[in-house]
């Protein structure tokens, strides 16, 4: 009986059965070998298509992507130097590239082109239209490699002033945070975005400083932001600041809507093309600007500066109005 | 005084053993060797001082079998146990299998071997955790197995019990008769008629299991004054199974003659059968619950009415074997055999072309896949259609039908009519086997035996698809249709139309039915083994040693010559041949006649199988790279106690495998194709404690209890070699992170405990409980990678990282089961020489609470999302184990 109760015992150790997976950790992606602004600066004409051909590399911090829809088949990069969009082709981008996460881009063999001013990172230049192509989101990875979450890049106090338009301006596709915005008294009562006129992609409203500096915030119609009211209080917004500097040849632009009458603010813009869908970041195309229903006619395309929203809690204009504004 | 001769005999072992030790230096590490030098040479040398041999000659292990014999009409419930049991040859996407335990009789001496089979049988309990293959059977010393994967034949009987009745079995680590021995048991079945006691006996068996009734029929001659005798056995098989849809319809037969002169026996045996059944498939907790049925079985549907199963399984086989048996003197025997097997299997399957997959369980047809993309109202809408229509959960021959009876008539070749979308393919596998061995025993002295043996097979499988039926439609177009997913856009449109082809030399090749389609390849192999064991006997002491070389030599040849692969398809390829080896050495010590201790250990390495080196043998004959052979290092102590009263048996164990091999083929989301895993250099380490003792009690009961507690683990990364099947170009390595997670697809730990009261009056009853756990459903190697859970953030998703990654434990089994047997004789006048008749009644009650939750084995689905990164898109498909069933079994014997 001796044994048994020896074997007994010897068993009840050997029964200690915990399982613990050698789980990997995601390791973190290598710092590029140039700055996302010395990779802009290559890039020196507008509206040309400039294919990489050397061993360049970046590396930055996803600070938008297509969550809430606001930004589509793309997402925008920034480092210490700047900011700039990755185009690539494909749904759910925010699963893969969510904000926060650091990503390294082999740059070799992709290519940048412009909208308007504002630099994307793309495949290549598609010879049919002469646009930029998308990288397509089941080749990704080998141009992208994704490394590790929860970086935090703060958003950059500015004010609309010191937003510059030209092509390598360092606030371009980068978080910034401007304060004392509102909204004008026209457009109470409208939403960011309008469900309704989706063939129109994009809502614009110019919001203005109490120095009545305008800026454009631009929402997607099929955001799930295009559903909040536009508030009519005095605040702040953080988003995405791109600049709209229209090519007369190219891009005629959706100047109409600088201006902030009720009457424009319904115009909106076309942007359906898959490759330069930017639906928030940029305004639209010539071919948008056929379409538009507007009254105006030769309205001479007029730069822009824009400001797109990530998500519902960026956007606080609920203070008291500037001085001139509470008159009524 | 001990002879010189003696002496020099002993230095010679000496010698000897540490010639063999040092061989296998490599296996204990060099401080690790020196010790062990040491410590077994002191240990050997005070037991040299004890001149008497203590442990019995056991050098035939017929007479024991002969003994065995006699015991097993009081021993029936052992044998019904097995009587049902048949391996289900598995899904090859899907590797599972339902495995095979043992079938061992009480008679022998190792007690837990002999109840842990008995009881475990119904839990897919392996030995150790080890795989089947690692537990081989035997025919007179001829592994029943393929040489494709080695698994133990217990398919090969087709019901014919009768010849499980005479086996030997043996723990391949001790000593052993037959073979060279390896890590797990082996069971060596003796067709010899002439060891047989004239007898007739007739049987019918109802059951619920695998199938509803079942007849047999047996004789045995006996050995008549011309020393001839005559064994043979007829069985049928037929009825439904337990689960819905499930049916096996077989028959079985066997004979055999032998004839005895002097010192020779010759022994002819064929046996062989025919079955059809369809079986359980591993089912969805999500259907089994809309179909609300506790035997939901998705693999059949309504066709004209008749119930038909898409996946049944075919097989028939053969199987000739000539044993001869030479005495040669007091102290030698030489035994040879040849054999000859012949056979063919086909399992059905759906193919389809230019539509969905038929199954009723295909996941864009169930209320989870709209769930996931947060569709609740088309899920609700979709549940409560299934919920309404419980026969939408069953396969719809009928849409088929009216797809194809509603399609138009188009032109292939110069075939008109209606091209089919949808077919019952078969795969098909014929088999041919020849098989040569010879073992020889020799007594050397009265303390030193011998045994040598040498084994040559040869096998040819032919593999190809065959078209079954065509559901309505007139004919199937030969071309691949999944080769599309892997292009890129450049390729031009003749590539394309290449690249489709299933076989160049016969492009967009019409078929009907029973006609070749898809692939079309044969492999053959060769396996030639070569052993030598000696066993020393001495008075307190027995030690054993043993070694074996193998040899395997296989190649695959093409009869098709496949659009993607066109240089690596057709015709013969490279030959692969492998040289493995074995050594193992045991001592055992006596302390007295009831008390024993042992300590054994075995090495060995093994050929890579032909199914884990072919990526795609159906495919190509593109080979994933071996550059290591596996290797096994076992250790083995024990106590071994004999007594009136009580039997026990308790071991510990501990084996070590590297550069293990395994291959997962499935479809790929990734590559929309199907393709592989193929796992490399894998490192396991088993280790546990085995316990089997049965104590006589008064009052004519028995109690026996059983346990296996093991911890089976993998204790390394491998690496994944990624392929598929419809580009040359996609190959990768990758991690798999398998280390500290569990094997799979056993109870690693399992007891039971049972008591027995045996009648005087020729009844019995038992009652037994089983308890298994540690049970983990297979894994799929997609979720362990890094790339898995890449997009997961572990700040916020770490629940959903360790899901993804944690193996699922499958719940505790508790079974209870009840076994009674009654025995009549009866006066007959129609026999002079004995004049009794024997009436027999068993009965096995198994799982009396008749719990249905209980799984016996489940896998993860090898298919995953990398995109949603939920592991739930494809979940885990169950085998569920059968609630309360029976076999109530009444023969007559004279």
């Amino acid at each position: 009986m001796r044994t048994f109760y020896l074997c007994f015992l010897c068993f009840l150790l050997l029964s200690c059965h915990k399982v613990i997976p050698l789980i990997p950790q995601i390791s973190e992606v290598e710092n590029g070998n140039i700055s996302i602004m010395e990779l802009k600066k290559r890039y020196t004409s507008e509206g040309t298509f400039l294919k990489i051909t050397e061993d360049l590399s970046i590396a930055g911090i996803v600070i938008a992507n297509d969550e809430t829809g606001n930004f589509f088949k793309k997402i925008i990069i920034q480092d210490n130097s700047g900011g700039i969009a990755i185009n690539i082709d494909g749904y759910d981008l925010y699963k893969e590239y969510p904000i926060g996460r650091k990503i390294n881009i082999t740059c070799k063999n992709l290519t940048l082109n412009d909208y308007a001013h504002t630099i994307n990172l793309g495949l290549d230049k598609d010879e049919s239209n002469s646009q930029l192509i998308s990288i397509p989101a089941q080749i990704a990875s080998t141009y992208i490699k994704k490394g590790g979450f929860e970086h935090k890049i703060e958003p950059k106090i500015v004010k609309i002033n010191d937003l510059g338009t030209e092509l390598h301006d360092p606030y371009q596709n980068t978080l910034v945070k401007i304060e004392g915005l509102e909204a004008d008294r026209r457009d109470r009562d409208k939403y960011l975005g309008d469900e309704t006129r989706r063939y129109g992609a994009a809502q614009n409203y110019t919001l203005s400083d109490c120095q009545k500096n305008t800026i454009i915030l631009r929402t997607s119609n099929y955001s799930t932001l295009a559903k909040i009211p536009l508030p009519m209080g005095n605040g702040s917004i953080v988003g995405i600041f791109t600049p709209f500097v229209p090519n007369n040849n190219k891009q005629r632009n959706t100047t109409d809507n600088t201006t902030t009458s009720s009457e424009n603010t319904n115009t909106t813009d076309n942007n359906t093309d898959n490759t330069n869908n930017t639906t928030g970041t940029t305004s639209s195309t010539s071919r948008n600007n056929r379409q538009r229903n507007t009254s105006r006619t030769n309205n001479k395309p007029r730069t822009q500066k824009n400001i797109t929203l990530r998500n519902a809690k960026e956007i606080k204009l609920n203070g008291p109005l500037c001085t001139d504004n509470q008159e009524e | 005084m001990r002879s010189d001769v003696q002496v020099e005999k002993g230095l010679a072992f000496f010698n000897l053993l540490y010639q063999t030790m040092r061989s296998s230096k490599f296996c204990f590490g060099k401080s690790g060797f020196q010790i062990l030098t040491l410590a077994s040479c002191t240990f050997l040398y005070a037991s040299w001082q004890s001149p008497l041999p203590l442990f019995s000659q056991k050098l035939t292990p017929s007479t024991e079998i002969y003994q065995q014999r006699l015991h097993v009409d009081t021993s029936a419930f052992h044998y019904q146990n097995y009587s049902d049991f048949d391996v289900n040859d598995e899904d090859d996407e899907e590797s599972s299998y339902t495995p095979v335990a043992s079938p061992i009789l009480r008679e022998n001496a190792d007690i837990f071997v002999n109840t842990a089979f008995f009881a475990f049988s119904s839990n897919r309990f392996r030995f150790r955790g080890y795989d089947y293959r690692e537990s081989p059977l035997y025919l007179n010393g001829i592994p029943l197995k393929d040489l494709e994967r080695k698994r133990p034949g217990f398919n090969y009987f087709f019901g014919i019990t009768e010849l499980l009745y005479a086996k030997n079995i043996e723990r391949g680590i001790s000593s052993t008769t037959f073979s060279p021995g390896g890590l797990g048991i082996l069971t060596d079945i003796t067709s010899a008629p002439h060891t047989f006691n004239p007898k007739v006996r007739v049987r019918y068996t109802s059951a619920n299991r695998t199938y509803s009734h079942r007849i047999s029929a047996v004789y045995h001659s006996g050995l008549n004054r011309r020393k001839w005798a005559v064994s043979s056995m007829l069985t049928a098989r037929f009825g439904k199974g337990y689960f819905n849809g499930t049916f096996q319809n077989g028959l079985g037969a066997y004979l055999a003659a032998s004839k005895v002169m002097g010192n020779h026996s010759l022994t002819f045996s064929t046996f062989g059968g025919f079955v059809f059944q369809s079986r359980q498939s591993a089912v969805l907790q999500e259907t089994r619950d809309l179909a609300n049925s506790l035997r939901y079985n998705p693999l059949w549907g309504k066709d004209n009415e008749q119930e038909r199963s898409a996946r049944t399984h075919k097989y028939y086989q053969s199987y000739n074997q000539i044993s001869h048996s030479w005495r040669i003197n007091k102290n030698a025997e030489l035994k040879s055999n040849l054999s000859y097997l012949i056979g063919w299997q086909a399992n059905s399957l759906f193919d389809w072309f230019d539509g969905t997959n038929p199954s009723p369980e295909y996941y864009r047809k169930l209320p989870s896949f709209y769930r996931l993309r947060k569709q609740n109202i088309v899920a609700d809408v979709v549940d409560s259609f299934f919920s309404n229509n419980p026969e939408s959960l069953q396969i719809d021959f009928a849409n088929i039908r009216d797809i194809h009876q509603k399609s138009t008539p188009t032109l292939t070749g110069n075939t008109m009519g209606i091209r089919a979308h949808y077919i019952l393919g078969e795969r098909v596998v014929e088999r041919q086997q020849i098989a040569l061995n010879s073992t020889y025993s020799q007594q050397i002295s009265q303390r030193f035996s011998i045994h040598f043996g040498l084994l040559s097979m040869g096998e040819k499988s032919r593999n190809f698809m065959r078209v079954a039926d065509l559901l309505g439609a007139d004919y199937w177009v030969d071309i691949n249709s999944f080769y599309r997913a892997g292009l890129l856009d450049e390729t031009s449109v003749e590539e394309s139309e290449q690249f489709a082809q299933n076989d160049l030399l016969n492009p967009n090749r019409v078929v009907k039915v029973g006609g070749k389609y898809r692939y079309d390849y044969s492999l053959f192999l060769l396996n030639n083994q070569l052993w030598i064991q000696g066993i020393l006997e001495l008075r307190k002491l027995q030690i054993h040693l043993g070694a074996s070389v193998d040899q395997d030599l296989y190649f695959r040849q093409g009869y098709t010559q496949n659009g993607l692969f066109p240089s690596q398809s057709l015709g013969r390829s490279k030959v692969y041949n492998f040289i493995s080896h074995q050594q193992k050495i045991g001592i055992s010590y006596k302390i007295n006649s009831k008390h024993i201790v042992y300590l054994h250990t075995l090495h060995n390495s093994q050929t890579p199988l032909t199914e884990q080196v072919f990526i795609a043998p159906y495919m190509h004959d593109i080979t994933s790279p071996i550059n290591r052979l596996t290797h096994n290092y076992n250790l083995e102590t024990g106590y071994q106690h004999r007594s009136e009263l009580l039997s026990l048996r308790a071991d510990f164990f501990i084996t070590h495998t590297r550069n293990g091999r395994q291959i997962y083929r499935f479809y790929n989301d990734e590559f929309r194709s199907f393709g592989q895993y193929t796992l490399q250099n894998i490192q396991k380490l088993y280790y546990g404690a085995e316990l089997g003792a049965e104590l006589q009690l008064p009052l004519h009961l028995t109690l026996s209890i059983v346990s296996s507690i093991g911890n089976y683990r993998y204790t390394n990364n491998p690496t994944a070699l990624i392929t598929a099947d419809n580009s040359p170009k996609v190959a990768q390595n990758e991690t798999i992170f398998f280390q500290n997670l569990p094997i799979e697809g056993t109870p690693q730990s399992a007891h039971a405990l049972s008591l027995f009261y045996r009648d005087p009056n020729f009844w019995y009853v038992g009652i037994q409980n089983i308890l298994s756990y540690d049970n983990y459903v297979s894994m799929n190697p997609v979720r362990r990678t890094l790339r898995a859970i890449m997009d997961l953030n572990p700040a916020k998703d770490q629940s959903t990282i360790n899901t993804i990654f944690m193996p699922t434990k499958l719940p505790t089994v508790y079974l209870m089961n009840l076994i009674g047997g009654y025995s009549k004789r009866i006066k007959l006048s129609l026999r002079k020489r004995d004049g009794y008749g024997y009436l027999s009644f068993y009965l096995n009650l198994q799982n009396l609470l008749n719990s249905q939750k209980f799984v016996s084995s489940a896998f993860e689905q090898l298919r995953y999302d990398f995109r949603s990164q939920n592991p739930n898109k494809f979940p885990t498909r169950y085998f569920f184990m059968m609630g309360f069933n029976y076999s109530i079994n009444m023969s007559f014997s004279f």
